[in-house]
């Protein structure tokens, strides 16, 4: 199947007060196996909280969101979280990784958490080496400059090897320089090994380094190309 | 998982000291208390068991606890006792607790005719000086006068008369200080008067058979078996266990609500962490071992930080006050450190759960 991931009339709705904002409405949208996707739009149109759906982090209020063909909405919590640790990896602009621990701390989590508590050290040294920071293993995040940062946290993300990435604006905190060596790293992941990825950015210019380009407003697709 | 919450622990250097403290403080609180109990209700039991009598004859309504006995038996009573089939040799005794020469509230004086007191067995080892012979002679053992800086001929005094220490006894065989029946009996304006008879009987196998004999001939009066009280003493002292429960049960809820507030601190801090480990697909069993690992691993340190403080408070006491006994058996440092642990866990259980429920999203935006 080259379908990855699905999103079928999906819709959410949070409620602020006696107010009800409608974040994402009627998206439908296909990922296929190896695509690099990026999701633009300006500021509160809603690419966070699609990124969220369809990462299985919130539960749509309307629609269903498909990954490799399994419902989301029909799944329990549990399960929703082992699809998260076994096919997604996300990276978030604030990069959030865990400040007390150090970069191959923060890669052995992942792992622990998705293989039952086993650490591949190798992986992690490979992983490391592929976003070029293979001697900072021992850093901590505030031993890292932005970019290194999150590029470990990107390492982070491939370190189980996982089916699709969901990048939450993850060149929002970065300077110019940095920006451009993150977004061509996530290039060359797509490139050389076919990593799947969905790119969300505010930013017009990084929205191009995808093949595929989705424009959002108001909460909706407003143009696929 | 495990580095997680080592790093967690370093990084909140003060919440982790904070909580490391008060469980120590809890362990020490269990263990110097229970220890402080036991060892004075062992030491009092274990120098009444090495007078070598059998029996301890106790009039009507006494307590185990001699110092607690304000009654009194005519001292005739002896030639009955000592006429009872199976009885070999009786020794009348006074007591009288006296605040003096410090102790945990006084020490307990035994008014002995030597000879008497000898002959049931209680051998009173003299380390210097001489047995009682004078009036006002005093006998001290080695604790007393070393925590009271005794020495021979020092002048002591008690019950408005002046005594003379004429021998500083072995410590561990029935009172700290004895002197003359007759001199206590005068004092106390209680001639002819005892508190208690020891009693040795002729043989070991007897000892049961005599007690019941002597109950049956002095209706009332209560035997005490010299064997069995360690235990007697233990139950009489009920309401000393109540107050060891209540107090172990204080501390081990200040070191739950501390564990608690420390854990559900942490966890409001460390919201964006929990977002990312359920972004990483950490399920709720994983963030729920992640905290309380943290707490047990708080715990266990906290633990072995109240054993050695123990240990220490041990020393401290028994260098500045000799006369105390702290006796901290491994049972009881087995059971304060469970209560620890039992206490850190508990106190982890909450906001374990909360976070394992926090919701993704909301955690991961949380500022």
């Amino acid at each position: 199947m080259n379908n990855i991931l699905r999103a079928k009339n999906l819709g959410k709705v949070y409620r602020v007060g006696k107010i009800d904002i409608h974040a994402v409405r009627g998206v439908n949208l296909d990922v296929e196996k190896g695509e690099f996707v990026s999701i633009v739009g300006p500021s509160g149109c809603g690419k966070s909280t699609l990124l969220h759906l369809m990462g299985g982090m919130a539960k749509p209020t309307t629609g269903k969101v498909f990954i490799e063909g399994t419902d989301l909405s029909m799944i329990s919590d549990g399960e929703r979280a082992k699809i998260r640790r076994d096919k997604i990896g996300f990276v978030f602009q604030r990069f959030n990784l865990f400040s007390a621990l150090n970069s191959q701390q923060n890669l052995e989590i992942a792992m622990q958490i998705c293989h039952n508590g086993n650490i591949d050290h190798q992986r992690i040294k490979e992983i490391m080496k592929l976003v070029g920071l293979e001697n900072k293993l021992q850093h901590k995040p505030l031993e890292l400059s932005m970019g290194e940062q999150q590029r470990v946290a990107i390492a982070r993300a491939l370190v189980n090897n996982p089916l699709l990435i969901l990048a939450d604006e993850p060149t929002g905190n970065l300077d110019s320089a940095n920006s451009y060596k993150v977004l061509y790293l996530l290039k060359d992941l797509n490139r050389n090994l076919g990593q799947t990825i969905v790119l969300i950015t505010h930013n017009q210019e990084a929205s191009k380094i995808a093949d595929r380009k989705i424009e959002m407003k108001d909460g909706m697709i407003i143009s696929l190309s | 998982m495990a580095n997680l919450a080592i790093a967690n622990l370093s990084k909140r250097k003060t919440r982790t000291l904070v909580s490391i403290l008060a469980v120590a403080i809890e362990i020490t609180l269990i263990l110097v208390l229970v220890g402080l109990t036991k060892g004075t209700l062992n030491d009092v039991a274990s120098r009444i068991q090495n007078i070598g009598a059998d029996i301890l004859f106790l009039p009507p309504g006494a307590s185990s606890i001699l110092s607690l006995n304000n009654y009194f038996m005519h001292i005739n009573l002896k030639d009955s006792i000592i006429a009872t089939e199976g009885v070999k040799a009786v020794s009348p005794v006074m007591t009288w607790m006296t605040n003096k020469l410090g102790g945990i509230g006084g020490n307990i004086i035994f008014g002995i005719n030597p000879k008497e007191f000898n002959n049931v067995g209680g051998n009173l080892e003299l380390l210097s000086g001489k047995h009682l012979q004078g009036e006002y002679d005093m006998l001290v053992d080695r604790r007393l006068a070393e925590a009271n800086d005794l020495r021979l001929n020092d002048q002591v005094e008690v019950l408005n008369h002046q005594f003379t220490v004429v021998g500083i006894l072995k410590a561990g065989v029935g009172a700290r200080i004895y002197i003359p029946l007759t001199t206590l009996q005068n004092a106390l304006n209680e001639p002819n008067r005892v508190s208690l008879f020891f009693v040795k009987c002729q043989s070991p196998e007897q000892v049961g058979e005599v007690a019941s004999r002597l109950e049956k001939s002095f209706p009332g009066y209560q035997t005490q078996l010299s064997e069995t009280y360690a235990q007697d003493l233990a139950e009489s002292a009920r309401g000393i266990n109540q107050f060891i429960s209540a107090i172990t049960a204080i501390a081990i809820l200040v070191s739950f609500l501390v564990i608690l507030l420390a854990m559900y601190t942490t966890i409001i801090e460390r919201t964006r962490e929990i977002g990312i480990l359920k972004a990483l697909g950490a399920t709720k069993a994983y963030i729920v071992k992640t905290i309380v690992t943290e707490a047990v691993a708080l715990s266990i340190i906290g633990i072995l930080c109240g054993y050695l403080l123990s240990f220490a408070a041990q020393t401290w006491m028994s260098n500045a006050y000799p006369l105390i006994t702290i006796i901290i058996t491994p049972s009881w440092i087995i059971l304060a450190g469970i209560l620890g642990l039992v206490s850190g866990f508990l106190g982890s259980l909450y906001p374990s759960y909360r976070a394992a429920t926090l919701d993704p999203v909301e955690a991961l935006n949380y500022e």
